[in-house]
């Protein structure tokens, strides 16, 4: 399926939103979006339909749970929080994407 | 893990009746009024704020189609589409619809009846624990030309010491057992199993009261008491199921003996058996090798395969034959399943042949339905290249055709089940008229029809099977990228020439199935004509026939016997209404026993010159019975005694063939390969032939046998323990009954009578194989020989239809009609003849398998043969013609105008 081709995006996106929730704790589709913003210097401007397929993505794994409260301004919003699962899943994550990061940078790296 | 939760997420979701689609339009909606809150804040208009919001966030759509895959199983989602797509499809044609479904219906149905057959016979497990653990046991002696052969007690007590492969071994026959509860009542006869010891401990079944056999108990041993096993239906007949039964003493074939045990319900062995005596272990009574032969049962212990089995008896064989070379050598076992040993072999090849004609006419149904479909396909162009245009890829399409062929194939298939239902209702009620008319009790333990879990998985698989058959080309041709190519420009004309070549192919396909139907539809046909146009030779109607045994215990020598039939004789003519009767040793329709015969002054050079033919002993009025008139001489009469000159009359046959010159009367014959012993035989009369039906599987044989017969007086000849009677009668035989048993009865009262039929009936019972299975067959020549008609003429109308332009243009230019008719005839009638000449080969290698199952019919009948093509060609020259016809009355100018 069409899932393969953005199989390294789709999992740094994974990694963004986990790390995200565990900054932030509970938050909405919105509130993630603006932060993955801030954070990346308006670098990074996701649109809905990348972002909430991924939610879901993530829910059907068990790794966040939705459910609707009121947003800042009380506006009704579905918040999506961490789960101990989601939790254990965002160690790896990151481990793993220190790892490939330190090896991409040495390899990168000009030769001294 | 994680893989499996995102599975039953995505199924629940496919699956789910509540619609996640609207949550998460809230959800965006919020997120679209958040961002849109955001940008107020930074000052924009609330339109200008909103229309930012949209742009940043791209469309709500492909969100929402995006969140669909990442939600839900796609395809499956999508076949959720096509099954409700094609629903309405379904709706929208109901004319091609209802042909669709009624055709593959027709097709399903036939071969789940075929299958609801051949599951009752052959395909049920047979109702014992681990009945695949259960083997039969027999032995075989290639070097003396023995092919099988059952065990004698001493072969079973030898097996039962040495073996270990099996948990113990026993031995079982069958037997006529005349059982009454007392001595004073009239014996009936039933089925009897012989059991030796450790039978129903094999076949792990516990009587239901009281004990098994048991050599312990003494049960079949010299010096045990005689014994008796009832089955349930007995023990409800005799004693109205008293549970106090055990150790009631009845009547077997004339001496007492103990019931011991009553079996539960159902439960008959080997075959129809309901009621078991223990066979006698007397190893006195025979030598080594000699004595009655059994089959042997045994159950293989636990972990011992039935490889290991055989090797381990073979070795205990190959022990023994050194041991006693006399009486074992040469011999070695043989090890098969009960179900094997049970189930002739012969049913095997019938039924699968049944199935393979039931599928032929399937494939027909699925040829037609694609054509048919393809048709419509054509028609749906524009559909197909608009979905194209829209983003359907090539595979969606195939997969959306398909799916609703599927759809109709399961109605279609839901119908056929139904179908089969009622086929096998036909088919059972029809055995047991059949059963009835012929006295034939019950079927074999073994036969069961039911429609069970087989059934519907055979109908699922046809079903699946018939859609994917009738669905792939019409998909595959529809989805065809030139296909949806050419659509676009709306053009015709390439598509017309490819349809075309597909549905010749399929056509020539439909004609060569019907062909080889027909054919051997045509041989049963014949075989049936043949068996109720036979000539007999005698009267087949008002016979009575029944049969008579005399205990060896009463009747110990021949003149004993000779005394009773003797005094039985004129008893049965005294019945009233019985206008002639006679005593035989068969009767006419079974073949008698053959025998070796010497004609007087004839040099004979080897014993293979010996003429070998049938011999019958008669009292006199048997040729009266019958009907037969004498050609020449004179009948027995009752003058010819065992102390006057040996006569004997012989058959026209026998006469023409043996007895050279003019004068046959008077030659003399004897029995035997020049054996001195045997008395010659003076000729005294000459009659017609009286046919015979071959032994063996009861007339589903050919019928090719020497018809040279003679006959003996029975006051000159062996007199047997057991007789046959005929009567000839006014009115209905079978309503004498009650008066010949009380004749039978007057003579000696413990003498039962059995198989009671008329003449009729015996013949019916050898031969109600072909009646009824000639219907069947039938069934699937008609129902071949019309759906290949109507997909022929499917074809060929839509071919003309489609050329009507064409047809109007040649008119226009000054076609003559008649050659425009023959030229669309030429294109039904190519597949016709190329469908013919394959069929007709295939038809002659599938006959000749089919030779057994045919009465004196060759299996390449040149007439039947004839019979097919004539009428293929026949029906597919109406098929060609009625719409091709339609050509002379193109309007040319409407034809071009139309469009």
């Amino acid at each position: 399926m069409a899932d393969e081709k953005t199989d390294v995006l789709q999992g740094t996106l994974d990694l963004m939103v986990l790390k995200t929730l565990d900054t932030l704790g509970p938050m909405h589709g919105y509130g993630i979006a603006q932060r993955l913003l801030q954070v990346s210097d308006s670098a990074l401007q996701l649109n809905q339909g990348t972002l909430y397929p991924a939610l879901i993505r993530l829910e059907q794994r068990g790794w966040v749970k939705p459910e609707w409260g009121r947003s800042e301004n009380n506006r009704r919003a579905r918040f999506y929080r961490l789960t101990g699962a989601g939790r254990k899943r965002l160690k790896i994550e990151a481990e793993k994407w220190e790892k490939t990061a330190s090896i991409m940078a040495r390899l990168l790296q000009p030769e001294a | 893990m994680s893989s499996l939760r995102v599975l039953w997420c995505r199924l629940r979701s496919a699956f789910s009746r509540s619609d996640p689609t609207a949550d998460l339009d809230e959800e965006l909606r919020a997120h679209l009024d958040l961002l849109t809150d955001e940008n107020l804040r930074r000052g924009l208009t609330p339109l200008e704020a909103r229309r930012q919001a949209n742009l940043a966030l791209g469309g709500m759509t492909q969100t929402r189609e995006a969140s669909r895959d990442a939600r839900g199983i796609r395809w499956l989602s999508e076949l959720g589409r096509d099954l409700r797509l094609g629903a309405r499809t379904m709706r929208h044609n109901p004319v091609v619809s209802i042909t669709v479904i009624a055709t593959l219906g027709l097709g399903i149905g036939l071969t789940s009846t075929v299958f609801n057959i051949t599951n009752g016979f052959v395909h049920k497990p047979l109702p014992f624990a681990d009945a695949n653990r259960v083997m039969v046991l027999g032995l075989t002696n290639p070097a003396r030309d023995i092919a099988s052969a059952g065990l004698t007690i001493h072969d079973l007590s030898d097996w039962r010491e040495r073996q270990s492969a099996f948990e113990d071994v026993a031995v079982f026959g069958s037997v006529a057992v005349d059982l009454s509860s007392d001595p004073d009542h009239q014996p009936e006869r039933y089925p009897g199993g012989l059991f030796s010891a450790g039978v129903l401990e094999a076949l792990e079944v516990r009587p239901l009261l009281g004990r098994a056999f048991d050599e312990q108990a003494g049960d079949g041993l010299p010096n045990g008491q005689p014994v008796v096993i009832l089955g349930y239906a007995v023990w409800q007949d005799l004693f109205a199921g008293a549970p106090n039964v055990i150790g009631r003493a009845v009547q077997v074939n004339g001496r007492p003996a103990t019931v011991i045990g009553v079996m539960p319900e159902g439960f008959r062995f080997p075959n129809i058996e309901q009621v078991w005596l223990p066979i006698t272990m007397d190893s006195r009574a025979s030598a080594r090798g000699e004595g009655p032969r059994y089959s042997g049962i045994a159950r293989l212990r636990d972990g011992v395969s039935p490889r290991q089995a055989e090797a381990s008896l073979a070795a205990v064989a190959a022990q023994l034959a050194l041991e006693y070379p006399v009486s074992n050598a040469g011999f070695s076992p043989t090890i098969t399943t009960l179900k094997q040993a049970l189930v002739p072999t012969g049913y095997y090849g019938l039924f699968y042949m049944l199935l393979a004609a039931a599928m032929g006419v399937l494939l027909i149904a699925c040829a037609n339905v694609a054509n048919l479909l393809t048709g419509r396909a054509s028609g749906r162009t524009h559909e197909f290249a608009v979905r194209h245009a829209l983003g359907a890829g090539r595979g969606r399409l195939f997969r959306q055709l398909t799916t609703e062929v599927l759809v109709l194939a399961i109605v279609g298939g839901v119908v056929g089940f139904g179908l089969g239902h009622i086929g096998l209702q036909w088919f059972t009620t029809r055995l047991s008229e059949v059963g009835t008319a012929v006295g034939a009790g019950e079927l074999p333990f073994w036969v069961h029809f039911e429609q069970d879990y087989r059934v519907v998985l055979f109908v699922v698989c046809m079903t699946v099977f018939s859609g994917v058959a009738a669905g792939i080309l019409p998909a595959f041709r529809a989805s065809a990228p030139d296909a949806i190519e050419s659509t676009k420009v709306w053009s015709r004309g390439s598509m017309t020439l490819r349809m075309g070549r597909l549905a010749r192919g399929l056509i020539a396909t439909e004609v060569t199935m019907s062909c080889v139907l027909l054919v051997l539809t045509g041989l049963m046909v014949k075989s049936a004509l043949h068996l109720s146009a036979v000539d007999w030779g005698y009267t087949t109607s008002d016979v009575f026939t029944a049969w008579v045994s005399l205990p060896d215990t009463d009747y110990t020598d021949a003149e004993s016997r000779h005394r009773f039939y003797e005094e039985l004789l004129p008893r049965l003519t005294a019945v009233p209404g019985v206008t002639a009767a006679a005593l035989s040793d068969a009767l006419p329709p079974y073949r008698a026993g053959e025998w070796a015969v010497e004609i007087q002054a004839h040099p004979y050079v080897s014993d293979g010159d010996y003429p070998v033919v049938r011999m019958g002993t008669v009292t006199p009025d048997y040729f009266r019975t019958f009907d037969v008139p004498v050609a020449h001489g004179r009948t027995f009469t009752s003058a010819d005694r065992s102390d006057t000159q040996p006569v004997a009359i012989v058959n026209e046959t026998f006469a023409r063939l043996y007895l050279s010159g003019d004068a046959i009367l008077g030659q003399r014959i004897r029995t035997g390969r020049h054996d001195v012993e045997a008395r010659w035989m003076t000729v005294v009369g000459v009659v017609p032939d009286m046919r015979a039906l071959p032994r063996g599987m009861e007339g589903v044989q050919s019928s090719a046998q020497n018809p040279a017969c003679f006959y003996i007086p029975m006051a000159q000849g062996q007199t047997g323990s057991e007789a046959a009677i005929a009567l000839r009668t006014q009115g209905p035989p079978l309503a004498m009954t009650t008066e010949v048993r009380t004749a039978v009865r007057s003579v000696d009262p413990k003498i039962t009578m059995y198989k009671v039929l008329s003449l009729e009936g015996v013949i019916l019972r050898m031969t109600w194989f072909y009646p009824v299975f000639q219907t069947l067959f039938v069934a699937f020549g008609v129902g071949a020989i019309l759906l290949a008609a109507v997909g022929l003429y499917g074809v060929m109308s839509f071919a003309v239809t489609r050329r009507t332009q064409e047809f109007g243009v040649r008119l226009a230019l000054g076609a003559e009609p008649r050659r425009l008719v023959w030229l669309v005839m030429r294109v039904g009638m190519r597949p016709l003849a190329t469908g013919l000449g394959i069929g007709l080969v295939l038809a002659a290698l599938a006959a000749g398998s089919m030779q057994m199952l045919l009465y004196d019919v060759s299996a390449h009948d040149g007439m039947v043969f004839a019979i097919v093509v004539l009428t293929l060609v026949g029906v597919g020259f109406l098929a060609c013609f009625i719409p091709a016809r339609r050509v002379v009355r193109i309007d040319p100018m409407a034809a071009l105008t139309a469009e």
